[in-house]
């Protein structure tokens, strides 16, 4: 009785496999480098730590406003500085 | 000067490089014996690239744990590669991969001093590989970035499957060899 013809693997270099081996392992970090790199941020990450003290984001600043009255006193009060940032939202217009 | 984001960047690639280099190690080890990987080589191949994935593991991880500790956002500690579970946040996802980390460590330094073991007691260390992938595959799931995008996600668990089908193939294959040692009792009606 014969029994059925083994199968020739399909890579029979380990050279070939150990460089396979290594491509593969390469390109997941190659990859993951470009991906991670277009990708900072990722709000669904499952891990959010805290930020450190100096990349908090800044508290605005407030401005002391000076002011002469006509008795010759100077007023201090807080205020706060116009913004340069677009908003964000839109008011509707009908 | 290396950024913030640079080191963020790497710590990302290097951490999922590396799970893919344990991933090759571990399926090449589980498929030595069972014959899973027959299609693609002969064991001498299989175990060439299981050699060779496990030496890749260590600078890639290296590097994922020096990026970590000068992350000043992960706030890792030269102490939490020690002991696990200290970091002030994510404290069971990042524990996890610290003890995978040692268990491949240990696995690693086992098999380099394998002629001073007896073949049961290295053996007996090396199957702590299995419980180091998982800690590892649970650790990149819980605490990986990346993994919280659906593609990644999918990728790594149908990975994971193949992983577990060739494990399930190694154990049975080995229970087949295994002669047996209890008589059958058949119930005659």
């Amino acid at each position: 009785m014969v029994g059925s013809p083994r199968r020739r693997p399909l890579i029979s270099s380990v050279t070939v496999l150990r460089l396979l081996a290594t491509g593969v392992t390469a390109l997941s970090l190659g990859g993951m480098t470009v991906y991670a790199s277009g990708h900072l941020y990722n709000t669904s990450a499952p891990l959010q730590p805290v930020a450190p003290q100096a990349a908090t984001a800044p508290v605005p600043a407030t401005v002391t406003t000076t002011t002469r009255s006509g008795t010759g006193r100077i007023q201090l009060s807080p205020g706060v500085p116009t913004t340069t940032v677009q908003p964000v939202t839109k008011t509707h217009r009908s | 000067m290396i950024t913030a984001e640079t080191i963020w960047v790497i710590a990302r690639a290097t951490g999922t490089a590396a799970l893919v280099a344990l991933v090759l190690s571990v399926l090449s080890g589980a498929a030595l014996r069972s014959g899973a990987l027959g299609w693609l080589s002969h064991n001498r191949g299989v175990r060439a690239v299981h050699d060779l994935t496990s030496v890749l593991w260590i600078p890639l991880m290296l590097a994922h744990i020096v990026a970590l500790l000068l992350d000043p956002y992960a706030k890792v500690g030269l102490a939490d590669l020690i002991i696990p579970f200290q970091v002030p946040y994510g404290r069971l996802a990042i524990g996890l991969g610290t003890i995978s980390t040692q268990l491949i460590a240990v696995v690693l330094l086992t098999t380099w001093l394998r002629s001073r073991r007896t073949q049961a007691g290295w053996l007996a260390v090396h199957r702590l590989s299995y419980v180091a992938f998982v800690g590892a595959f649970a650790h990149g799931i819980m605490a990986g970035t990346d993994f919280a995008q659906p593609m990644l996600a999918a990728l790594a668990w149908v990975t994971a499957a193949v992983l577990g089908l060739v494990a399930f193939r190694r154990v049975t294959a080995a229970r087949g060899r295994q002669p047996a040692t209890r008589s059958r009792t058949v119930a005659i009606p």
